[in-house]
């Protein structure tokens, strides 16, 4: 079955190659983004700030321009290179591109909704997901696995879907939650990737406007890894740090470390703000529940080294001395 | 010549004349073993069966085991050994299913007066004691059962080359060489362990959320595959389908909830988490012995048939004098033994073997 994409398209995917074949079929030359063209730079710029606040735009826009300011968004994240806000740029056009895919999905066109999985699912992510019947799709268990482990609502678990004959069945809206990670992950290494030179001053500007932006807001500040905590812990710190996702076993571990060495709520909340999916009341909610102030007010101990192993979480070097719990770490070697 | 001696007689034999493997990519598994005197070596690795089994011979070892994970160096520490997949395994132990029956086939005996108790401390002469289980068919039975049970999701899950083991001793064991589910990590392993176990089930999937949703209430109820199927199924069977219908629409979200738990908890798999979802372990060694009873891990190719006191005897029948604490009655290779209560006995290898193993003889004391 041949592919039938467009150049709208093209701007609700335009992380995909066709985007940047339209582009180029277009023929522009990035020195004419100057001044006299503030709008589309401004676009940009609005556009990286809207994903940041998490609130991009769920309008398509003419597709030039929806494309072109993608493009030039990519361009000054490169420049700016704060990791932190790359990556929540990326997350939020994902979730954008979700919506779109979703609908495409639903579009009565039998050949369209193939291309969807051809183009997108198939071709771009790996993922062979096949329609099952009108608006429900399945996919292998392995591959639903894979993606479902960062997924931390209970609905996402095994138990609670429809699994039968080597396939989880899943609605249009669940697939595209599934890859949302998976794109985001694209767009991010394209901004990346970028790589132009000579890059004209009314874009350095727009860099130095989202840098002034950026510079205060602790959402976007590095997190400090002090060499005191153990392995296991700054194996967390560190993964956190690169806006990665996180095991939901791992913000357990973290959580009761940090609270076991006397950190405050506050203070252990404020680790998870780089989890490319933080929300500032669950994490809250969470985090005092372990904390023992919620729920059944059982407070939850920092599991020991052989639970931690067992877990895959353990990243044991020869300081840790044969501890038991990392609570213990750097106490042995001290006496 | 004491107790480990006949041990060692026994296992030394059946490693030299009946031990083989059709273990695959031995060069990339962790393999490890326990001494009988309590030692535990592991990070070992072996080229083939030719020396893995010359290591058997040569050890003998009282339990041998080899991981579920694949590694690029299996002989390195941990952090080294660099992992490529793991075959996904799945541990039923009988004690687990807390049996009604346990109770006539578990006690304690005295690791030094050998009084037969139900204690953890001798109340004769304050030693500690070793708890032993002899299973009964029934636990056997229903051992098979959790066995079908398992299978039955794993086709769920579209599970490929899954072989069942008795584990030796006291249970099964499931290992699945499903190329596709060998590079799944820890976390999507316990997710497939809830599943097996039925843990973690909501509501909602059955339209029964905070917000009730009578279509999707319906349409669950016609469910007849997977975890829906199984549910709906067991709720239909307690009443028909209208009053059913009118007596989820009564019930609170916190009722049904604790009514699914229940079910899920009892239609589940007693399966030990811990080993589903760790991704380094050493796992007892199919057709080695285990020194817990002697008997041999061994695949099954027919469940229903299986017979453990039948066909996973191995060690030979020579006669064997055990001076025999305390035994209840025994059917073991069609021959039946005991009971016995301190007396001092002749009995095939495998029968003598058995009961040293479970602590339960030893080897008679010479008077000088």
């Amino acid at each position: 079955m041949e592919i039938i994409f467009s150049k709208y398209d093209a701007a609700k995917y335009p992380f995909l190659p066709i985007a940047r074949e339209y582009v180029k079929e277009l023929g522009y030359d990035l020195n004419e983004f100057n001044e006299s063209n503030s709008y589309i730079l401004d676009k940009s710029l609005k556009r990286i700030l809207l994903a940041l606040d998490n609130k991009p735009s769920k309008e398509l826009g003419e597709p030039d321009e929806e494309i072109i300011s993608f493009l030039i968004s990519l361009l000054i994240l490169n420049i700016l290179d704060i990791r932190s806000v790359s990556k929540r740029f990326a997350l939020a056009e994902a979730e954008r591109i979700e919506n779109f895919i979703e609908n495409d999905l639903k579009d009565e066109n039998e050949r369209r909704r193939e291309s969807i999985l051809r183009y997108i699912f198939e071709n771009t992510l790996g993922l062979k997901i096949i329609e099952d019947s009108m608006q429900k799709y399945k996919i292998k268990v392995a591959e639903y696995l894979r993606r479902s482990v960062n997924l931390h609502d209970p609905h996402w678990r095994l138990i609670n879907k429809d699994v039968y004959e080597g396939y989880v069945h899943l609605e249009i809206h669940d697939i595209v939650r599934l890859i949302r990670e998976e794109i985001a992950l694209l767009i991010y290494e394209k901004i990346e990737k970028m790589n132009v030179k000579d890059i004209p001053e009314s874009i350095k500007n727009r860099v130095e406007i989202l840098r002034r932006y950026t510079i205060n807001d602790k959402r976007f500040k590095p997190i400090i890894i002090v060499n005191k905590y153990p392995p296991c812990i700054n194996h967390i710190l560190s993964t956190l740090e690169k806006n990665d996702n996180v095991s939901h076993t791992a913000r357990f571990l973290l959580a009761t470390y940090m609270l076991a060495i006397g950190k405050s709520i506050d203070d252990t909340c404020s680790l998870f703000e780089h989890a490319p999916d933080y929300n500032e009341k669950i994490t809250r909610y969470q985090v005092e529940f372990l904390a023992g102030k919620r729920g059944n007010r059982k407070s939850y101990n920092c599991p020991s080294c052989e639970k931690i192993a067992s877990m895959n979480l353990c990243y044991k070097n020869e300081e840790c001395d044969n501890i038991r719990t990392p609570l213990q770490f750097g106490m042995k070697r001290n006496g | 010549m004491d107790s480990i001696d006949i041990l060692k007689r026994a296992f030394r034999r059946y490693y030299f004349d009946k031990f083989d493997t059709k273990l695959d990519r031995i060069k990339e598994r962790e393999f490890g073993y326990a001494t009988f005197d309590n030692r535990v070596i592991r990070h070992i690795s072996f080229n083939d069966k030719n020396e893995l089994r010359a290591l058997l011979v040569r050890e003998i070892p009282a339990d041998v085991y080899a991981s579920n994970a694949y590694y690029t160096n299996p002989e390195a520490e941990i952090e080294l050994k660099n992992w490529l997949a793991a075959d996904l395994i799945f541990d039923i132990d009988i004690k687990d299913l807390a049996l009604p029956c346990m109770k006539d086939h578990q006690f304690s005996i005295c690791i030094n007066c050998k009084d037969i108790s139900n204690e953890k401390i001798c109340l004769k002469c304050r030693s500690n004691t070793k708890e032993v289980n002899i299973p009964c068919n029934n636990c056997i039975e229903e051992g098979k059962h959790q066995v079908f049970k398992i299978l039955e999701m794993l086709n769920e899950l579209g599970a490929n080359k899954i072989s069942v083991y008795f584990s030796g001793n006291n249970g099964f064991h499931i290992h699945v060489n499903d190329e596709e589910l060998s590079y799944l990590n820890s976390e999507a392993r316990r997710d497939i362990a809830d599943y097996i176990k039925g843990i973690g089930i909501i509501p909602d999937i059955f339209g029964m959320g905070r917000k009730k949703n009578i279509d999707h209430i319906k349409d669950a109820l016609n469910s007849e595959k997977g975890w829906k199927g199984r549910i709906a199924r067991e709720l239909l069977s307690r009443m028909d389908r209208n009053r059913l219908i009118s007596s989820l629409r009564k019930k609170s979200y916190e009722n049904f909830n604790n009514e699914l738990r229940d079910i899920t908890k009892r239609l589940g798999v007693t399966i030990d988490t811990v080993v589903t979802i760790d991704t380094h372990r050493i796992f007892r060694l199919e057709n080695t012995l285990s020194s817990k009873s002697g008997l041999a891990k061994i695949k099954i190719d027919d469940v229903s048939q299986f017979n453990p006191y039948e066909d996973a005897v191995f060690i030979d029948d020579e006669p064997t004098k055990v001076h025999i604490h305390y035994a209840p009655k025994l059917l073991i290779k069609g021959n039946s033994f005991g009971p016995y209560k301190d007396e001092i006995v002749s009995l095939p290898l495998y029968a003598a073997v058995y009961l040293i193993c479970k602590g339960l003889a030893s080897e008679p004391k010479v008077l000088n």
